[in-house]
């Protein structure tokens, strides 16, 4: 079976400069604009058509400006045109999830966290099931991008972790060491949020799964480290049973944002 | 217009031509002179009372015991996500020269300050409930900022303003410790804000009732998740462990109507470990899920154990980009909610005007205000 078609736009994606600042293209913008302004049906679908004729191969010319004119929108008629747009021209979610991603390498926290208010839409998040990042998986497969990785460990660290191993390992007795581990701190986000482990009982109540955090933390992998730096930052009073301050200092320039952030929450 | 809209639109004019909600610089306020001594203002928000303006407690409603200063208890344990905000800002005005000045508490849960954040020595001390004459120093007012401390509020409590030269109460403030928060959530690209926009109008209704003595969190929509987790679910969390709350009320205008009930969903899902709490009031104006900001679906589920929702809709078209809510069962007007569009007034109705309606502001303000204690 060959790759899929989410596995050949990636690599499409992954082969294109990355351009984590995209400027306005004015023809696109204007367009936008011209649905938003129209002042019939007929004249919005004639906008549509041009924006659809525009929108270069895959969509890739077209998604990251709408995300532009989401970000620069003054109101509600004009946040809610991005969704509209999205949905009238059909744009597939592996189509907007290949434009969005390179952008996530922003420096800006403020559009990264705009991005992910776009992104959720094709995560699916749930409650009991955790968010589904299973269109991420072709970028994954590769080194992954240090602000993809930093953007699923904020979005949902469980679904994240687990995400990345699948995609990067294959080989059985590491596989094992790190699911195990993925399910230890599964496990102890679960009674954390249900309430059968109390926060002031931390550190205490979470020894048993000291192991699966060292493993963790000492592990090769930079995006396996990244998951007990980033547990470390939702809960301060384990920060004790990570070694922060080895993180802090770690050859990946994530590994150690995540740890110094980690160090800074709860001081 | 029913009378309610009518008068909560004049209340509006009132307080915006009084200039309490986009009015005058802090300090200009500051040096206008209590009329009666005792001048207590609405609840903090973090360092000051952004989005809302700072707004005083009408002479008038000082010791009416809903409408009168609202307090948060100030719970030991509490996070403050914001920095401490819980105390109210006491302005004391001194009518005479020459004549010492008291307070006189009803009872050791009111606690005076004269510094907002609690610095340690600043503590006004009591003997017996009642203060030693009050340091003006010269000038003609004193700012206090009263805590409630205690667990859970037993009752109003209240403040005096004594002359115990002439054995005279100058004035005399009714306090009660907020049981219940209201979080009202805005659409997309409605962010809170100084000064009100007349078209936001979920905020309208939210500076009406923070006017009218409940304790508000009006908030932008994106923070609340998917998943219903962020600010706005930590501070309710907060407030329910923490601040003796146990009576919620959350409503939202279009994707701010998809965080209301992500917001209920999450507070349902994990009320085994929140604590004792119900959701007595929710409500949509053309509630459209929040997935993302890119989610245009209906949002046409109730809020999980809300126990009135108030809904109301249009039928979206090619001008709203065919946005609208839609009957949500169980809600009210029964039997799923209003489409606006079906009476005189909501005629032409688009998406984009559906939360800026009197007779909405009207629904929202007379059931929630029925159905919620401060």
């Amino acid at each position: 079976m060959g790759p899929t078609i989410p596995a050949l736009l990636a690599s499409l994606a992954l082969l294109v400069p990355q351009d984590a600042s995209p400027r306005p293209d004015p023809a696109l913008q204007t367009g936008l604009r011209r649905v938003l302004d129209a002042a019939s049906e007929a004249e919005q679908r004639a906008a549509l058509d041009s924006l659809r004729a525009n929108a270069g191969p895959a969509h890739a010319r077209l998604v990251p400006q709408v995300f532009l004119f989401l970000e620069g929108s003054r109101d509600t008629r004009e946040a809610m045109l991005a969704g509209f747009v999205l949905a009238e021209l059909a744009v597939p979610p592996a189509d907007a999830v290949a434009a969005l991603v390179p952008l996530l390498e922003s420096e800006d926290p403020v559009r990264r966290a705009g991005l992910a208010r776009v992104l959720t839409e094709y995560e699916e998040p749930s409650l009991d099931r955790g968010s589904d990042f299973s269109l991420y998986r072709p970028y994954l497969e590769a080194e992954p991008a240090p602000g993809l990785v930093r953007h699923l460990y904020e979005a949902d660290p469980d679904a994240a972790l687990l995400a990345l191993i699948r995609a990067q390992v294959q080989e059985t007795a590491e596989l094992r060491a790190l699911l195990w581990a993925w399910h230890e701190l599964a496990d102890l986000r679960w009674k954390l949020l249900y309430g059968f482990v109390e926060r002031g009982a931390l550190p205490a109540a979470a020894s048993a799964h000291a192991a699966s955090l060292e493993t963790l933390a000492r592990h090769p992998r930079w995006w396996a480290r990244c998951a007990a730096a980033q547990l470390a930052r939702e809960e301060p009073a384990l920060r004790t049973l990570v070694p922060l301050e080895a993180l802090a200092e770690d050859v990946h320039p994530l590994v150690r944002a995540l740890a110094r952030a980690a160090a800074e929450t709860g001081r | 217009m029913t009378l309610r809209s009518r008068a909560l639109l004049l209340r509006l004019l009132a307080l915006l031509g009084a200039g309490l909600l986009a009015g005058p610089p802090l300090a200009a306020q500051v040096a206008r002179r209590a009329p009666q001594g005792l001048t207590a203002f609405r609840p903090q928000h973090g360092a000051g009372y952004f989005p809302f303006a700072r707004t005083k407690v009408p002479e008038a409603w000082e010791e009416h015991p809903e409408l009168g200063p609202g307090i948060r208890v100030n719970g030991a344990l509490e996070s403050d996500p914001a920095g401490e905000d819980d105390l109210i800002e006491l302005l004391v005005a001194r009518p005479f020269e020459g004549t010492d000045l008291v307070l006189a508490r009803s009872g050791p849960a009111l606690v005076l300050w004269t510094t907002r954040t609690r610095v340690p020595g600043s503590a006004v001390p009591f003997t017996g409930d009642v203060t030693a004459p009050l340091a003006f120093g010269g000038a003609r007012t004193l700012t206090l900022w009263v805590e409630w401390s205690g667990a859970v509020p037993p009752g109003p409590a209240a403040l005096e303003l004594r002359a115990p030269e002439w054995d005279a109460a100058l004035d005399r403030l009714r306090f009660h410790a907020f049981t219940s928060l209201v979080v009202a959530l805005g659409g997309e690209g409605q962010v809170p804000g100084l000064p009100l926009d007349p078209n936001h109008g979920t905020f309208v209704v939210a500076t009406d009732l923070y006017a009218r003595g409940y304790d508000v969190l009006m908030r932008d929509e994106d923070e609340v998740s998917p998943t219903g987790t962020g600010p706005v679910y930590t501070e309710v969390v907060n407030a329910i462990q923490n601040r003796a709350v146990g009576t919620l009320a959350i409503y939202g205008y279009s994707h701010g109507g998809g965080s209301t009930y992500d917001l209920c969903e999450r507070l349902d899902t994990f009320r085994g470990s929140i604590g004792t709490f119900a959701i007595e009031f929710t409500s949509y104006a053309d509630g459209v899920q929040n997935d993302s900001d890119t989610d245009l679906d209906q949002e046409l589920r109730k809020p999980p154990t809300s126990a009135y929702h108030a809904n109301h809709y249009q039928v979206g078209s090619f001008a709203d980009f065919f946005l609208d809510g839609g009957p949500v069962p169980s809600s009210f007007p029964s039997p799923s909610g209003l489409n606006v569009e079906t009476v005189f007034w909501g005629v032409g109705a688009t998406h984009f005007l559906v939360d800026d309606y009197l007779q909405v502001f009207d629904h929202i303000a007379t059931n929630l205000e029925a159905r919620v204690a401060r």
